[in-house]
């Protein structure tokens, strides 16, 4: 994408604490399902773009967004959904490869982010 | 009392025991499980060296909000997930929200009914055997005239 951002992506937390109603030991459960769950969607998702399998893209992209909604993760959320959208509607497909590739590079830093996050909300248990 | 429809799935390993174990933990977790559907065999999504995917929808009655109904989900997955297989390609099981009652919620997190869901084969058509006259509360149609209009060909089997 001529456009594309190369920049890892910000996390907010305030999302998921307005959902755990504060409770740290709920946020640390839903970083960990973030951490277990999304590199084998990512996997999943990265099998169906190279296959052009745009139904399996659809549905894997739907079922990675709530997770990143929960953790603030806006910007690839809104990219996901956009994915997701691309792939349901057969709208300009050729473009989900790409979309893919900058949103994969750029979640890599996610997992170390996380981890320092929960370990600081596990040093307030 | 809420009534929501989740659609489980699973193409890995022992698949039935997997679909009997959510079915127990959701009942634990999120409520009882007032029906079941017969269980569905579907073409491993445009990968050929998988499993099949085996599908089923349960109706269950709950007590819990839709977003509580999704994190019990989330947890649901991750436990059976880690079960067995540190990375796998396949999946131990899924569980998606198709319904909530008649609710629509457009939420950051939550799309609720499942968007694809009249494009899929393997959801109609347990859908239709639960629930044949059930509006979709988006498209105002019953799950029948949705199956009439299918035109996703991928073949799905009672099984």
């Amino acid at each position: 994408m001529a456009e594309g951002n190369n920049k890892g992506f910000e996390i907010d937390m305030s999302y998921l604490n307005d959902i755990a109603g504060g409770s740290e030991e709920f946020m640390i459960e839903m970083i960990d399902i973030f951490i277990e769950q999304t590199p084998l969607y990512f996997d999943q998702l990265e099998e169906a773009v190279n296959s052009s399998d745009w139904k399996s893209v659809g549905d894997v992209a739907h079922k990675i967004k709530p997770t990143l909604a929960f953790m603030g993760i806006e910007e690839a959320k809104e990219i996901m959904a956009d994915i997701e959208r691309k792939a349901r509607t057969d709208d300009n497909v050729s473009e989900i490869p790409g979309m893919f590739a900058n949103i994969k590079s750029r979640c890599e830093d996610l997992y170390d982010n996380l981890n320092r996050i929960k370990k600081e909300l596990e040093a307030n248990l | 009392m809420q009534e929501v429809y989740l659609l489980l799935g699973s193409n890995l390993g022992e698949r039935e025991e997997y679909l009997h174990k959510a079915a127990q933990l959701i009942t634990e977790r999120v409520g009882k499980v007032l029906q079941g559907s017969a269980f569905y065999q579907t073409a491993a999504w445009g990968i050929t060296d998988q499993p099949a995917y085996i599908n089923q929808i349960l109706l269950v009655g709950t007590e819990l909000d839709a977003s509580e109904v999704l994190i019990n989900i989330l947890r649901i997955e991750k436990e059976l997930g880690r079960e067995r297989f540190q990375k796998w390609e396949a999946r131990v099981i899924d569980i998606d929200i198709l319904f909530y009652s008649d609710l629509v919620i457009n939420e950051a997190h939550l799309t609720i009914p499942h968007p694809h869901f009249e494009e899929r084969r393997f959801a109609v058509e347990p859908m239709l055997e639960l629930a044949p006259d059930f509006i979709h509360p988006v498209l105002k149609k019953t799950i029948k005239s949705i199956a009439l209009e299918l035109t996703d060909n991928l073949s799905v089997e009672r099984i």
